[in-house]
């Protein structure tokens, strides 16, 4: 007897370590799946606080009369059609006193924003006294600047490598040097809309393209979805149909969010002739697979209400529609807005099927009516990290970073309602 | 008369028309003084009228809103000038769409005169029909509110109509679940067709080479585009592979560390961090895969004297098995808690070690689930879409080199329809017949494992 | 009492959480005999059993004070092992609960993870042996590679006993072994538990007292996590000492 617990002590020594490796690979498996979030949150965030701020240009601008106004007259509309951008070129040469040839002026005259001749032409327009004189500015740096001042170590690279000449980046140093650069709040991202130019673009048309979006979505998804469930859980008798039904809302949940976009392309687009790249035609298509999602959270809530208050009310005479309307939905209701706002959440990071019916359009516009071509906030996102230009990198990683940042306050806000209002039973 | 005019005189009509209906009842029960009043409480009669109105306006809305496209482009065309359709080339649709997109308010310079023409009778038409679509939708409202309130009598059983019509207006809505799917086979289905007809279906099925933009270069037969799928196919099943080969051991493993090993404490923590991985949006593992671990790989893989294609099948599976983790982890949890306790109390009397009770009783009881739920898994790794278009190829490599770069389906269903206006090239067909294969091949994945995992909870619950 | 006493323990409380769910025992268990611990349902009696071979571990909330003595080891003191423990003192449930394996293999999984048969042959042997000694071989030595669960309730129940002697532990633990059983089955296993305490201690937790006083030879009556009385089990089914113990005997509670 003594002779098997001698064995299995001797066994013991290989069977422990072989448990803790267990365990160890356990939370190995919980430690990497750990750190590829943290790793993605940071590279997300890494580069994308980057593109929250712009760089600015000091420049002594010369509101050169002969320029702007030769004739002296003071017309709006001459001063608009007046050629700022050489006014900027010539203010910038003059930072530099060596003798600039053509090419050279070229290359200066990218420090800056080509958007920076509207905004000052607009500005000339008011304050018409400039007209002939001097008045430091702070413009907006071009993106090519604007990178690099955002990631020195780009300076290191090869003159071809980098955005910039050796040149231009002299002159930058030396700007630098003036203390004549400054980053500030980048506004135009907050504020604008798709631009080819990407220190002019800005997330808020398909931030506004997405709110029109899930609007629709919600509108149709909701009622429907909240009657399916109340029908399939509470009224429906069991039987083949409702077996049927219960099928296809399953399967509707596990279909890829690509084939709901082939739907909208062929049916609402190709059959409905319904517009292109519109929000309404979005939020159907998105309708369609939150569907099963509010299904599902609407049966489990009504689900988790005890029967002895549909008991109660039946007992009282009600009917079993009436016990399910008045005292057993109202029940439920914090569970079914939790399920909503998830689905909701999950349709915000959706982009595949918004692919497909083409609301990945450049649009410069912000989008203000469900029929106004528009993109949505992961679609732009899709669209900044597909163009090749530089500077969209930051700004990509700034739009996931606006993306991540609604749907935490989202699922927060589910987090928050199941905790204060869910009763437990 | 715009929509919000309309919108709130037919709210205004349905208020009124339920507060009449239930006033009438009211007093005709008041007009009783003996006997049996009216079958149902005076407020289901004006909830029945107010009921009926809703549900009329409702679809003769909604069947204009189908049907006023159709109508005004068919106005439209009439009214544009044969030579102009004839000079422009395109199809008359695409004339349409021009003339639509026309902005008659900011109208740019060196727009074709006609075109502006017709695109200020266009708004003209739109504003017209509408106005007379909402004056019918009115009409036909006003005679059902009028209808029905006439229909209040002691004969009328107002409380089983209303619920009656309300059951029944909750088995439409979820029918629709089933007009979605068949909506989804047909389009899917009518479309393939079409495909099928310009592509043998076997050549697609069977075929090995896959090069779609040759078929619309001009002067070109469609069909003389190659549509093998084969190398899309295996493309698809590389990258499936690749993020199994992540998802599983690390999904896995946190299941089973977290539900055998962690104290509560613990799992409450990790748990909804692993679900957090679930919920951050594709689109954004897309650019991780593309902007982070693309270039990773490369330089890492580089220092090894190895060269990786900036698009391997590698970064994009890899990031895909990432977005899996959770999923295998959450579904292989749970089915691992459904083994019962007194298998593990079985096993532990014995003398076992958790690790040995994990591996050779836990797992072989539970493999039924976990099976079911990489089956899911796969699922949903050949139906996803913005990491693959974000951070795998667009060129159909027949390879199985993870360093390659491969195509998947969804990638090509995404490249060729993007953009593309046009709809009778075999090019933007074929989508449609890759659709419906990823339908089909998605489809069969979740039944099968749907039913894998039924059978195992019926067999412990 | 002249045996060898097996198992003691001292003091022993136990607490769910903040519940005591035992309160103070003190009991000695003979070798080599039967021992059957009565009471009414959530009196403490499984609960106690469970801490002989600390299957109470895999409870989180479950906390243990005093001592318990085997062959003179606190098995609650930090050198002990408890898988150690457990190859020593083995356990049969209440409800069967066979793996979901093959009958030899739910047999051979002792011995293969405690690496106590040196060769297939061996454990062939000991698997067969096991299965005799559990009075199961000769009624299914044809389907021996057939799954343990497709064995009826006492079979199974025999198969997990089985399973237990394979890797010849000195004491076995029962949790109402029979309850989940229909009377045939129950005699069955009551006749291998006579046979069985010719070689091993048995502790037994039964709800029924004929069994009690059927199987055992001593007898320890729980009661609200109380231990009220032990003795000779003749003794306490004919003049127990306390009242409590009379009362439940005659049925007053219970």
């Amino acid at each position: 007897m003594t002779n098997n617990l001698d064995r299995v002590e001797l066994s013991l020594v290989g069977r422990k370590r072989s448990e803790r490796l267990f365990k160890f690979y356990g939370f190995l498996g919980i430690l990497i799946a750990f750190l590829f979030l943290i790793t993605i949150l940071y590279s997300v965030i890494s580069q994308g606080q980057k593109a929250f701020f712009t760089t600015f240009i000091k420049v002594n601008i010369f509101f050169d009369s002969e320029i702007i106004d030769p004739q002296n007259q003071r017309n709006d509309e001459d001063i608009r059609y007046a050629n700022f951008n050489k006014i900027i070129t010539e203010s910038l040469k003059k930072k530099f006193p060596e003798n600039l040839n053509k090419n050279d002026s070229k290359e200066l005259s990218s420090f800056i924003s080509n958007s920076e001749a509207d905004y000052l032409s607009e500005f000339v327009v008011k304050n018409k006294d400039y007209i002939g004189k001097y008045k430091n500015m702070w413009l907006l740096a071009s993106s090519n600047i604007d990178v690099i001042v955002k990631n020195p170590e780009m300076e290191d690279l090869d003159e071809e490598d980098r955005l910039i000449s050796d040149k231009q980046l002299g002159w930058l140093n030396q700007i630098r040097l003036n203390k004549e650069l400054k980053k500030e709040l980048n506004k135009n991202f907050f504020t604008k809309a798709d631009s080819t130019e990407p220190e002019q673009a800005g997330i808020w048309g398909s931030l506004v393209g997405s709110f029109l979006t899930l609007l629709i979505t919600l509108i149709l998804s909701f009622p429907v979805a909240v009657a399916a469930g109340v029908f399939l859980e509470e009224l429906a008798p069991k039987n083949k149909f409702t077996e049927f039904l219960e099928v296809n809302i399953n399967n509707l949940a596990a279909v890829p969010s690509i084939i709901f976009g082939l739907l909208g392309l062929a049916i609402f687009l190709n059959i409905m002739h319904l517009p292109r790249s519109a929000p309404i035609v979005g939020g159907m298509v998105l309708a369609l697979m939150t569907l099963p999602t509010i299904i599902i959270a609407t049966r489990s809530s009504l689900k988790s209400v005890p029967p002895s208050i549909r008991e109660a009310a039946i007992g009282l005479g009600a009917t079993r529609f009436q016990s399910v309307v008045d005292h057993v939905l109202p029940l439920a209701i914090p569970g079914i807005m939790t399920g909503t706002i998830i689905g909701m959440s999950r349709a915000l990071g959706e982009s595949a099927p918004l692919l497909m019916i083409g609301m990945v359009a450049f649009i410069v516009d912000v989008p203000t009516t469900f029929l106004d071509s528009s993109t949505a906030l992961p679609v732009q996102i899709y669209l900044w990290k597909s163009t090749a230009a530089r500077g969209f990198v930051e700004l990509t990683a700034a739009g996931v970073i606006v993306l991540l940042v609604f749907l935490i306050l989202m699922n927060g806000l589910a987090v928050f309602i199941r905790q204060k209002f869910e009763k437990k039973w | 008369m715009g929509f919000w005019s309309f919108f709130f005189i037919i709210v205004f009509l349905g208020l009124t028309t339920q507060w009449y209906g239930t006033n009438k009842a009211l007093k005709l029960n008041s007009n009783i003084k003996e006997g049996p009043k009216l079958p149902s409480l005076p407020s289901y009669y004006g909830a029945n009228a107010f009921l009926w109105l809703v549900i009329s306006v409702l679809f003769f809305l909604i069947v204009w809103v189908f049907s006023k496209p159709h109508i005004l482009d068919y106005i439209l065309i009439q009214n544009i000038p044969k030579a102009l359709i004839d000079e422009f080339g395109g199809t008359p649709n695409m004339l349409i769409d021009i003339v639509k997109a026309t902005d008659i308010s900011n109208i740019f310079p060196g727009t074709n005169p006609i075109i502006i023409e017709n695109a200020l009778y266009y708004n003209k038409i739109d504003k017209l029909s509408d106005s007379i679509a909402y004056s019918i939708i009115l009409f036909v409202g006003l005679t059902v509110s009028i209808f029905s309130i006439n229909r209040i009598s002691f004969l009328f059983k107002a409380r089983q109509a209303v619920e009656k019509t309300n059951i029944n207006l909750l088995i439409l809505c979820s029918t629709i679940a089933i007009i979605a799917t068949i909506g989804i086979i047909l389009s899917l289905i009518f479309e393939a067709l079409r495909f099928f007809e310009k592509v043998n279906f076997f050549d697609f099925l069977f075929g090995f080479n896959w090069s779609p933009q040759t078929a619309i270069r001009e002067g070109q037969v469609a069909s003389d585009g190659a549509f093998g799928a084969i190398p899309i196919f295996s493309g698809t099943l590389l990258i499936t592979f690749v993020a199994m080969f992540v998802a599983i051991p690390i999904g896995l493993f946190s299941a089973i560390y977290l539900a055998e090993y962690a104290k509560p404490s613990v799992r409450s923590t990790f748990k909804p961090i692993l679900e957090i991985l679930a919920g951050v949006p594709t689109v954004v593992y897309g650019f991780f895969a593309a902007i982070t671990v693309g270039p990773f790989l490369k330089n890492f893989v580089g220092e090894f004297g190895f060269t990786i294609a900036s698009e391997s099948a590698i970064a994009a599976g890899g990031v895909m098995g990432i977005m899996i983790i959770p999923f295998i982890s959450s579904l292989s949890d749970d089915v691992i808690r459904a083994v019962p306790q007194n298998l593990r109390d079985g096993s532990y009397a014995m003398g076992a070690t958790k690790s040995e009770t994990v591996k050779k009783i836990i797992l072989p009881a539970a493999l039924p689930g976990i099976m079911g739920a990489v089956l899911l898994a796969i699922s949903r790794a050949i139906g996803e879409t913005m990491i693959v278009v974000m951070a795998a190829g667009i060129a159909a490599n027949l390879t199985l080199n993870p360093f390659e770069s491969v195509t998947t389906v969804t990638v090509q269903i995404v490249t060729l329809l993007v953009g593309d206006q046009e709809f009778d090239s075999a090019k933007t067909l074929a989508a449609f017949a890759l659709g419906i294969t990823l339908f089909f091949a998605t489809l069969f994945l979740n039944i099968v494992a749907l039913r894998i995992v039924q059978k195992y909870r019926e067999k412990y619950d | 009492m002249a045996e060898k006493i097996k198992i003691s323990t001292k003091k022993v409380n136990v607490f769910y959480g903040d519940k005591k769910a035992l309160e103070n025992i003190n009991l000695e268990i003979p070798e080599k005999k039967v021992t059957s611990l009565i009471g009414p349902s959530g009196c403490g009696k499984s609960t106690f059993i469970r801490c002989l071979n600390r299957m109470n571990d895999t409870i989180d909330i479950c906390r243990i004070e005093g001592k318990i003595i085997i062959d003179n080891e606190d098995i609650y003191s930090k050198e002990i092992d408890p898988v150690l423990l457990r190859a020593k003192v083995g356990m049969v449930f209440q409800k069967p609960n066979p793996f979901p394996k093959s009958i030899f293999e739910n047999v051979a999984y002792g011995p293969r993870i405690h690496g106590l048969a040196k060769s297939d042959d061996e454990l062939d042997e000991l698997v067969t042996q096991s299965l005799v000694k559990a009075g199961l071989f000769q009624e299914i030595k044809d389907r021996i590679h057939e799954p343990g669960t497709s064995l009826s309730g006492g079979q199974q129940q025999r198969l997990c006993i089985a399973r237990t002697i394979a890797i010849s532990p000195q004491i076995i633990l029962m949790d109402e072994p029979c309850s989940a059983l229909d009377p045939i089955a129950t005699a069955v296993i009551e006749e291998l538990i006579d046979e069985l305490a010719k070689n091993f201690t048995i502790v037994i937790v039964t709800h029924s007292m004929q069994q009690a006083a059927r199987v055992s030879q001593q007898t320890a009556f729980f009661h609200m996590g109380n231990l009220i009385e032990v003795g000779l089990t003749d003794q306490i089914f004919s003049t127990p000492s306390q009242k409590k113990t009379q009362d439940y005997i005659t049925g007053k509670i219970g």
